[in-house]
């Protein structure tokens, strides 16, 4: 048990690592400085430069920056006055966080079931068009599905409000613009598995000793359908975090993806690197517990720690 | 008295072009409390009958019936789910897969119990283990919370009939149960299906192509042959007096012909493949334990031993595709060289080798052409120039004609594609052959001719071989010499005829009775049912055969047996030992102690 | 290669190739045809609606909308096909490697792809894009720096599952180098994946390349891609939601046509697999 959870652990410290690093270096790459906005003459830029440590040499930079981040302190915003980067994340992150919960929620639940209806149903007129919804989902981006949902809901029709996150139903249309891409994922995968899965020679041994079918497909063909979805969470993890850059400047709500495009635009060095830093992780965490998840719930794995 | 009775079944598959009949007008009956055979070649339409008498056929299949009668009742068209599993149960051919393996068998049984009794979890528990001890596992407790791949092939079919039998079914269905398992593992399964029938009263349909199978457990049985029963009757009229005249064929085709065996010149040959205390292991498994033989130029050198006794191993030993963790392998004189994965790799094409699978050993991407062509100009044998004319000499030479040579693998059948994979390894003009069980994957039929090829080609060009078979028959008319594997261990060697008619140790003696022929008197003999131990005592100091042989002794656990070499005869067995023959006087000829 | 013939015959491979082929002939043809220029702005047109003149109507700088989203298809076509060979080449190779090599090899190199694949691969493109600036070449760029990983670990999946099969070992035993054995044996047998896998990564690509346009980071006005014209469009939307609708619709038709198209194939290599 211990050797894999470790040896896990382990990459996802690498990654870490690399990704703080790589950030790092990207974000001092890129060209002009925060400074350079507007009618700052060159003196003034200069000392506010040295202000905040910029003209020192890069390798010292990474090395303060790695310390201060050791105790948690991803720096003060260069572009809103004062403003600690911790507290924008600490501000903006539930708000991001309840939207992709939602949104994994979502895709695996209607997924799953629309996966086992797409696999299940004789009739060829669902089949068809349970098929071309999954295509058609898969093929619009998230941004044009926000938009659109946006324009005919929200504006056209006016049902959802189209800003802000206040309510429950602000909520509806952001977790359906998100939830698009991987529900048709998961719907997808399960199909196929389920097809997979029920021709196999296990459920004709079931039904053989007279089990009822509702019982064979959750207590022995999900169990062996699952995997891959669970699986899948993982990438959609990264997938719904960059995702939200997109919905949530659409639908103007105050969550880390807007956050982060601001500070792009702005060229806020230090949001970009702490917003990028945090997003990061939370995003190998997540794929972290998906696969020790995985790993635990196949017997053969979990056997072969238990006699180790 | 008959216990189900069917009535004029037919089934038709829904095919885009007209239905296709399986299945004609069948009518049949089993009685209670016996074991009723079915019998008939691969695609007969057995297995669809029992499957449509479960009711497990796929959308696509049309069944059609007068009755089906079971006791008093008639089951046809209703709800098959309640008759299932509870009145009649099946068991299916290769257990392993047959059984959910995210699930513990003990799990799976009482779901069985409860699927069709109300009862509570622990209740369903209890009668779990008592079908597990009835089947054999003891401890049974121990064995609940199993899962299907930590058990074997014998072992999984064990917890098959074990949820078969959950709700004391009238009638037990048994589709080829016994065909995926070796010699030794198919007569404890039939001892135990016997041992059922007698202690519970169910009756059981067996159904087999294997002719020696039905004849020694079965009273009644049924001649099955495109879709219709041909002939019915006790099973000793069928077999000693068959009457239809594809019963007469099935029968005939079921016992081996003789042959006139290769036989070598005298003289002085010198061995082409030598092996000293070759031995590997893959972790804690050992898969071959200092075995030592040699195979002279020219000879064919047969290996026998169940699956799993390490002879695929050390067939890859022999051509370098693993390297032994101790011992030593000559060929020609010359250590055999370990192929790595990366390196090209001269001079060593003088060995090759002949797989049992053809549908794995042959690349379905490659054309016939492509695939010839490639092992000459891989392994520089023949310039660009000559490689056309080869691959039509070789083709011929395998049976074959040259026109073949542009078609893909699928288009041909399971004995052409054989003969592909022997052309393969002679276009390279191989001293030593090695082929690992080239024929267990086809018919009876077509085993024949692939086997009288290979000898016709050992006759022209003299090549040795080394004949690697799980069945004793296929090498007991074709080898010179043969070698017994047993779990990793060479048991025994000496000349193929000596051996099969006086074997001496007594693994060999079990391995040559568990060829079943269809003689239902002699098939009859059997021993009784071992049970299955979840730990195994002894370990690494014992003969690996201890605890099943027949003749065990105190000496047996406690070390293991050198070989004992005896003229042209080896075996590895106490009874043959010094201490043993104490009494002997100098100048006793050994023979056989069993 | 023969197989592509039994793609045709799937009714889904039929209509996205016919899609596509038809929106590789418009965006070839329109802008070489077209009197009007992507580029060029002029007041007197602004915000027009549909017309035979201009199909699309135009934008808030006068400039015709069909020329622009044809352009910008072209675009998007161009980068999503580069993109995705480049990832496909990438990908065979390292998990044709991977998958035949010893166990630490392997061991290795998948590390590196799970630390790769750890992070979402889009945070690294934007800031990418801002160090190198917005083109073509960097987009492409940007995909290739882990669109690969998907395609690495298939191949590596199968190559594992076909190097123990019987035929591999008897060409090892005909002496022939590990490079030979991978690409003349083991590869051919995967090709049927590889083509599916690469057919699934152009709209991906495609799909990537209009999100960062659209954020602003990627091909950048004045030049049209179709992801630029949906961020430009968005704020009129409202008054004028012709001008998003556009460029949209032909972007979903676009990306929907590759996902037809790879849907029926995975259906026909399906087929051939189990029959």
């Amino acid at each position: 048990m211990g050797k894999y959870i470790v040896k896990r652990i382990l990459t996802g410290i690498i990654s870490m690592f690399i990704l703080i690093t790589v950030t790092f270096f990207l974000t001092r790459s890129m060209p002009g400085s925060p400074f350079q906005t507007g009618n700052v003459s060159a003196d003034i830029q200069a000392a506010m430069e040295e202000e905040y440590g910029l003209n020192q040499p890069l390798l010292r930079q990474y090395g303060t920056y790695l310390g201060n981040l050791m105790k948690g302190d991803l720096g003060i915003s260069f572009k809103k006055q004062g403003v600690r980067v911790t507290e924008v994340i600490g501000r903006a992150w539930p708000v991001t966080a309840a939207l992709g919960f939602l949104a994994v929620l979502t895709a695996a639940v209607v997924g799953t079931l629309l996966g086992i209806w797409m696999a299940q149903t004789k009739s060829r007129l669902i089949k068809g068009g349970l098929f071309l919804g999954n295509v058609l989902g898969s093929a619009v981006p998230n941004f044009a599905a926000a938009l659109l949902l946006l324009l005919i809901f929200g504006v056209k029709l006016g049902w959802f409000p189209v800003s802000g996150i206040f309510t429950p139903v602000h909520y509806v249309l952001p977790v359906i613009s998100l939830a698009v891409y991987p529900t048709a994922v998961v719907a997808r995968i399960m199909s196929q598995r389920f097809r997979e899965e029920a021709g196999k020679e296990y459920v004709i041994m079931a039904k053989a000793r007279g089990l009822k079918w509702r019982k064979i497909v959750w207590t022995h063909v999900m169990r062996h359908a699952y995997l891959p979805v669970l699986n899948y969470l993982g990438p959609a993890a990264a997938f719904l975090m960059t995702g939200s850059f997109v919905v949530e400047t659409i639908y103007t709500i105050p969550g880390l993806g807007r956050e982060f495009v601001e500070a792009i635009s702005n060229r806020d060095y230090t949001m970009i690197m702490g917003l990028t830093i945090f997003m990061g992780t939370v995003v190998i965490l997540v794929n972290l517990t998906v696969d020790l998840l995985c790993g635990l719930m196949n017997p053969r794995i979990r056997k072969s720690y238990e006699e180790a | 008295m008959a216990l189900l009775q069917v009535e004029n079944l037919s089934v038709t598959y829904k095919n885009q072009s007209a239905g296709h009949e399986v299945v004609k007008r069948v009518s049949f009956h089993a009685e209670a409390g016996k074991i009723t055979g079915i019998v008939g070649e691969s695609g007969c339409g057995k297995t669809t009958l029992m499957r449509a008498l479960m009711g497990l056929l796929p959308a696509n299949a049309e069944v059609e019936c007068d009755r089906i009668l079971l006791g008093e009742k008639d089951i046809y068209g209703s709800q098959m789910e309640q008759v299932r599993g509870s009145q009649i149960s099946m068991i299916f051919q290769e257990p392993s897969v047959y059984l959910d393996d995210a699930l513990t068998i003990g799990r799976q049984i009482a779901d069985t119990v409860r699927a069709h009794n109300k009862c509570t979890v622990r209740e369903a528990r209890r009668r779990a283990e008592e079908l597990l001890d009835l089947v054999g596992f003891s401890p049974a407790g121990d064995f609940m919370k199993k899962y299907s791949f930590e058990l074997s092939g014998g072992m999984c079919q064990r917890a098959a009939i074990a949820m078969a039998l959950a709700c004391q079914p009238k009638l037990l269905i048994a589709d080829e149960p016994t065909t995926a398992l070796d010699a030794l593992v198919q007569g404890q399964i039939l001892g135990l299906l016997r041992r059922i029938v007698k202690e519970t009263g169910t009756a059981i349909l067996l159904v087999s192509h294997d002719l020696g199978v039905i004849a020694s457990v079965c009273s009644r049985v049924l001649v099955m042959q495109q879709g219709e029963i041909v002939e019915e009757g006790q099973v000793e009229d069928v077999f000693y007096l068959p009457e239809h005249s594809y019963t007469k064929e099935l029968i005939s085709l079921s016992v081996r012909k003789r042959h006139a065996r290769f036989e070598r010149e005298d003289g002085e040959w010198k061995n082409i493949l030598e092996l000293n205390h070759v031995t590997k292991t893959f972790g804690v498994q050992e898969a071959v334990k200092e075995v030592s033989l040699s195979i002279h130029e020219g000879e064919i050198f047969g290996l026998a031993g169940e699956s799993g006794c390490g002879k695929t191993t050390l067939a890859k030993m022999v051509t370098g595709l693993i390297k032994p963790d101790a011992g030593q392998i000559l060929y020609d004189g010359n250590e055999v060289e370990v192929i790595g994965k990366w390196k090209k790799r001269r001079g060593q094409a003088g060995i090759q080798m002949v797989f049992q699978s053809p549908a794995s050993a042959l690349n379905p991407a490659l054309t016939v052409r492509g695939m010839l062509e490639d092992a000459l100009l891989a392994s520089k044998e023949a310039r660009k120039d000559e490689v056309d004319g080869q691959v039509c000499r070789v083709l011929e030479q395998v049976g074959l004609k040259g026109e073949d040579a542009d078609k893909y693998p699928h288009e041909f059948s399971g004995g052409q594609k054989q003969r592909l994979v022997l052309a393969r390894a002679l276009i390279l003009r191989p001293r030593l052959l090695i082929c690992d069980e080239p024929v267990s994957a086809l018919d009876i039929s077509i085993q024949e001719q692939i086997l009288d090829l290979l000898t016709e080609v050992q006759n022209q060009t003299k090549i040795a071989g080394l004949l690697i078979s799980h069945d004793l028959d296929v090498i007991k008319y074709r080898s010179n010499r043969v070698g017994i594997m047993y779990q990793g261990h060479l048991v025994e060697s000496g000349p193929t005829e000596e051996v099969c008619r006086l074997p001496w140790h007594p693994y060999t003696k079990v391995l040559l009775e568990s060829v079943l022929t269809p003689d239902p008197f002699r098939a009859r003999k059997r021993k009784p049912v071992s049970r299955i131990q979840s730990k195994l005592e002894g370990g690494q100091n014992q003969c690996p055969f201890a605890p099943y042989c027949g003749y065990v002794r105190e000496c047996c656990k406690r070390l293991r047996p050198q070989m004992y070499r005896f003229g042209e005869r080896e075996v590895a067995c106490f009874l043959y030992s010094q201490e043993q023959g104490k009494l002997r006087s100098s100048g006793y000829i050994m023979g056989s102690q069993i | 290669m023969r197989q592509m013939s039994k793609f045709w015959k799937n009714k889904y491979c039929r209509a996205g190739i016919s899609i596509l082929v038809l929106f590789i002939l418009l965006a070839v043809c329109v802008p070489l045809v077209s009197s009007f220029s992507p580029t060029e702005q002029n007041v007197a047109l602004q915000n027009l609606g549909s017309s035979p003149a201009h199909p699309f109507g135009t934008d808030k700088f006068g400039r015709d909308i069909f020329v622009r989203v044809w352009y910008g298809a072209g675009i998007s076509l161009l980068v999503g096909v580069l993109g995705a060979v480049i990832c496909a080449l990438i990908g065979v190779c390292y998990g044709g490697i991977s998958g035949y090599a010893g166990k630490k090899t392997d061991l290795i190199l998948m590390r590196i792809v799970d630390i790769i694949d750890a992070v979402p691969s889009l945070l690294y493109v934007i800031l990418i894009m801002l160090v190198l600036g917005a083109s073509v070449g960097s987009v492409i760029l940007g995909i290739c720096i882990s669109g690969w990983t998907k395609m690495a670990r298939v191949v590596r999946g199968e190559v594992k599952r076909l190097e123990q099969m019987d035929f591999a070992l008897a060409a090892r035993l005909t002496g022939a180098g590990g490079g030979h054995i991978l690409w003349k044996h083991l590869l051919p047998c995967v090709q049927g994946t590889i083509l599916v896998n690469l057919t699934f990564l152009v709209p991906e690509a495609i799909f990537t390349e209009a999100f960062l346009s659209f954020l602003g980071v990627g091909i950048a006005a004045p030049a049209a891609s179709l992801g630029t014209l949906i961020r430009e469009a968005k704020n009129q939307m409202r008054i004028y939601p012709g001008q998003m609708l556009w460029p949209m619709l032909v972007l979903c038709m676009l990306i929907l046509a590759f996902y037809l198209i790879a849907a029926g194939m995975e259906q026909e290599i399906g087929k051939i697999q189990e029959g």
